[in-house]
């Protein structure tokens, strides 16, 4: 499933004091299978953006074409198209309504209308997606669980309605370190194994750069630049002045490379940079 | 989502009637309504008519808003309308729709309750649009002050109103969030007869009000002691009665 954004802008509450243009003249176009890192200041447009994507906001002007289908047209069926593009809301942890786990993550399904034999093994599946143990769990109210946990949950209630696009709103807001990196591999894997394309909005630009194919970055309701990370990363002046940093990381490539080593820049991880910086040294490495 | 809910919404601005103090907005308000209830004739409105739309031009808030208000409440004006035409009796019969005559007296009635309903509206929204919830509920406790000499709780009243206009906006971000996260999973709040409508609201609610773990701090049982008092009490006026 693929996604054209054109000239997509967005106002709020259009033609009243309060009025505010959230994002303007926005257009891009995302693949099939591919993984995406949308970062941005606060308030810069991103929750705004993604909203379009699934219909649940509609464009002020411009237009959103999901697999060819534009979500402005009459004939377009929005309900269809949440089921293929699933949202998780920031702190989705707060959206759980249910009073079992297993209704929670049952209500996408049924609503989509899947047969009642069916509901339990895919209610099965998506837990098992998400790394929770069905049989333990699917009697026990979502509000009993952690807060890892719980977006864990909300994660299988998207996942149970078997999405080909995968929009998440920081999905690693609040969550300790282990929580974070178990979420961010699970989502690597689903768009690796499972072909799921994934636009993933973050702060982190450690995390977007590490999984993300190509980054879009939004400032004050525009894009700014999307690319590939090593491109994005090469204007860490454009970025600092919208508030944005570059990894720490590749922060430590660049300057290195400002004082005359030959390094390459276009580094994004730990394990990169250490064999980056010993190839440059000629020492060996310390830890094998 | 809410953005169409204008009752009790403040519209910033500087006009002649923003200007005005709270207290003679509140008075000349219902001094309006009580003018439109008295009238009994129907070309009799058309001098609040003057006068309302007189004060709509000055407020300098754009006739749309006003409408936007009227629109939630129609179903109440077409219904009284209806009830009216059909139950009142009296005056030469029109025309019969089934075993239902329409007569003139009550064409006119139903015709001055939906004038009514209308100019309470609008002049209720000129009130809540022109004045913010902090000088309206500063406005009545100025106004109720003389109830103080019996004893009135005046004051709280005033906290009271301030705290539930402050968390009407609150609680519709609230609902609006829950709404797009269950349209998201497939949930249709926008199709269906008034019966599917009512049906896919019962999810909303029960995050919003009652889920334990989201607005409820304490949850409240009742414990072996309250059964014990409960029993006690009963067996007690019992005994008494008999």
């Amino acid at each position: 499933m693929s996604i054209v954004v054109k000239h997509l802008t967005h106002i709020y509450m259009q033609g009243t004091p309060f009025e505010s243009i959230a994002i303007s003249d926005v257009s891009f176009e995302i693949s099939a299978g591919e993984f995406i890192g949308l970062i941005g200041h606060t308030g810069s447009g991103k929750s705004t953006l993604i909203q379009h994507l699934n219909g649940l906001l509609k464009p002020t002007s411009g237009s959103v074409i999901i697999d060819g289908m534009d979500l402005s047209d009459k004939s377009t069926k929005i309900k269809d198209i949440r089921h293929k593009v699933g949202l998780v809301f920031q702190y989705p942890e707060q959206q759980l309504f249910e009073e079992t786990i297993y209704k929670d993550i049952a209500f996408g399904p049924i609503n989509m209308g899947i047969p009642d034999q069916r509901l339990d093994e895919t209610v099965r599946h998506a837990m098992e997606l998400v790394g929770l143990d069905y049989d333990e769990l699917k009697e026990r109210s979502p509000f009993e669980l952690s807060g890892g946990q719980r977006r864990r949950v909300a994660l299988a209630g998207v996942l149970a309605m078997n999405p080909e696009i995968l929009i998440l709103d920081e999905p690693t807001a609040g969550l300790d370190p282990v929580g974070r990196e178990a979420l961010l591999t699970m989502l690597k894997e689903l768009q690796t194994k499972n072909g799921i394309t994934i636009i993933m909005v973050s702060h982190s630009m450690e995390d977007v750069s590490r999984l993300a194919d190509r980054i879009m970055v939004m400032n004050k309701g525009r894009l700014a630049i999307m690319g590939k990370p090593e491109e994005v990363f090469s204007e860490g002046d454009m970025l600092k002045g919208m508030g944005l940093g570059l990894p720490q990381i590749t922060e430590l490539m660049q300057l290195l490379a400002k004082r005359g080593k030959d390094v390459n820049i276009s580094i994004f991880s730990l394990e990169q940079a250490v064999d980056e910086i010993l190839k440059v040294w000629g020492g060996k490495a310390l830890v094998q | 989502m809410f953005n169409d809910i204008t009752i009790g919404q403040y519209f910033p601005g500087n006009s002649v009637i923003h200007r005005l103090d709270p207290r003679s907005k509140l008075i000349l308000t219902l001094a309006f309504i009580i003018w439109v209830f008295v009238l009994n004739e129907i070309w009799h409105y058309i001098f609040p008519a003057i006068y309302i739309c007189t004060v709509i031009m000055l407020s300098g808030i754009s006739v749309r808003y006003y409408f936007k208000g009227i629109k939630p409440l129609w179903p109440i004006i077409v219904l009284t309308l209806v009830i009216n035409i059909f139950f009142t009796k009296g005056g030469p019969v029109l025309f019969n729709i089934g075993p239902l005559e329409v007569t003139q007296a009550g064409l006119n009635q139903a015709i001055l309750i939906a004038l009514r309903l209308v100019f309470l509206i609008v002049g209720a929204s000129v009130l809540t649009l022109t004045t913010s919830p902090v000088q309206l509920t500063d406005g009545i406790e100025r106004l109720m002050g003389p109830l103080q000499a019996i004893n009135f709780p005046v004051g709280e009243l005033a906290m009271m109103m301030t705290i539930a206009l402050r968390f009407i906006p609150t609680l519709l971000e609230e609902t609006d969030r829950i709404m797009k996260a269950q349209m998201a999973r497939g949930a249709d709040f926008d199709t269906g007869n008034i019966l599917d409508k009512a049906k896919s609201m019962v999810p909303l609610l029960v995050p919003l009000f009652i889920s334990k773990g989201r607005t409820k701090f304490k949850m409240l049982k009742f414990s072996r002691l309250d059964y014990g008092a409960a029993i006690f009490t009963a067996a007690i006026i019992i005994i008494s009665v008999i």
